[in-house]
């Protein structure tokens, strides 16, 4: 049997409770615009630690992007 | 991506490209609200503090700033939320309410509409088609000023950042209601009233996303759930908009609110003529025959 590990930045993000995975090395800066996320509107963390937009995700990173817009 | 003081990553990038680290990042928001708080004289020695906690980061980080800052010159804290009755919104955020200030050792008290109006607001919105957040949000400033007076405080602070401070301005201006916008301000009202107690804004001239960043860094366990009324509302527009424009011209909303207290003087001394009487229904502070609650509620 062959096992093949697919790996990918997964992302999760909280205000729309969605889950995604995107391949490839990229700043968080270009991660934001993937998916159309305001980088003003959020704070993103990386691997469980804050970082700014200049960090760069990688295959096998976990991005969670949490939207700083109160809402109540 | 490092610290411009220090070798660790960086977490927050200021508005002057100044990259700061976790603690370096603690350091300038807290030094950025004790300014602010001395600048505007906001709180005497002695005076009693109320502070409005909902749960969430910017109350929370509130409390726990006003807490740190006045704890040694004896300054007495007492938080204060109010139960608006949102079923699974606010049971919810209450729980983490009560858990920050059992770890701090703040006095917590809870009102309710429920106590005060003898409905909860999901009960209100079942039989009214209203804006939920216009209805709420007076009701939820009479419960805390009642709530204020009977606890005795002298100043009642709230969680308000620089995010809401730059909608509320742009809000009035949108609606022509430029006499609002005199009651805004690190400090709000315009006219006095025995009735009505002071508000305070510590939080002023920090962003949404700064007050996020400190609260996450801080450990605080908060709620950021978002109320199940909250929608597509004009302050949630106007909010997005403004951030927008701050994605491509970043400063756009510290410069508004900095034009805005500029001319706030002027605004103020234009507006504070009248006089602040009592409602005829329930002798709260009114500037009409009605409070805005009683009329909401006839």
């Amino acid at each position: 049997m062959l096992l093949v590990l697919v790996m990918a930045i997964s992302v999760f993000i909280e205000r729309r409770n969605e889950k995604l995975t995107l391949k490839g090395k990229m700043k968080i800066q270009e991660l934001l615009e993937k998916i159309k996320a305001n980088p003003v509107e959020s704070v993103v963390s990386l691997n469980g630690e804050i970082v700014t937009e200049d960090a760069v995700a990688k295959d096998g990173d976990q991005v969670e992007i949490f939207s700083v817009v109160s809402g109540g | 991506m490092s610290c411009n003081n220090c070798v660790d990553h960086s977490v927050y990038v200021t508005l002057h490209h100044e990259k700061l680290c976790k603690n370096c990042f603690i350091k300038y928001f807290e030094r950025k609200v004790h300014k602010t708080m001395l600048k505007y004289k906001m709180i005497q020695k002695g005076e009693k503090i109320g502070v409005g906690l909902s749960g969430g980061k910017d109350s929370v980080s509130c409390l726990y700033l006003l807490k740190k800052f006045t704890g040694k010159q004896g300054n007495e804290i007492v938080a204060i939320a109010v139960d608006e009755g949102i079923h699974g919104y606010r049971d919810k955020t209450l729980v983490e309410a009560k858990a920050f200030c059992k770890e701090q050792k703040i006095p917590l008290e809870i009102t309710s509409y429920k106590k005060e109006f003898g409905f909860t607001l999901d009960e209100y919105l079942r039989k009214h088609k209203v804006n939920p957040c216009g209805v709420c949000g007076v009701l939820r400033r009479y419960v805390l000023n009642k709530a204020a007076r009977r606890l005795k405080v002298d100043k009642l602070a709230t969680g308000h950042n620089l995010d809401d401070e730059a909608q509320s301005i742009l809000m009035n201006q949108l609606k022509g209601n430029i006499g609002l916008s005199a009651k805004l301000g690190p400090i709000t009202g315009v006219l006095m009233h025995d009735k009505f107690i002071p508000r305070l804004k510590p939080l002023y001239f920090m962003t949404e996303k700064e007050t996020t960043i400190y609260s996450k860094v801080k450990g605080f366990h908060v709620s950021y759930n978002v109320c199940p009324n909250f929608g597509e509302n004009f302050r949630e527009q106007v909010g997005s908009n403004l951030n927008q424009l701050e994605m491509k011209f970043p400063g756009t909303k510290q410069g508004m609110v900095n034009s805005f207290l500029d001319i706030l003087p002027e605004l103020r001394k234009r507006f504070s003529k009248g006089q602040i009487g009592v409602c005829q229904e329930c002798g709260e502070p009114a500037s009409k025959k009605l409070c805005r609650v009683c009329s909401i509620l006839q």
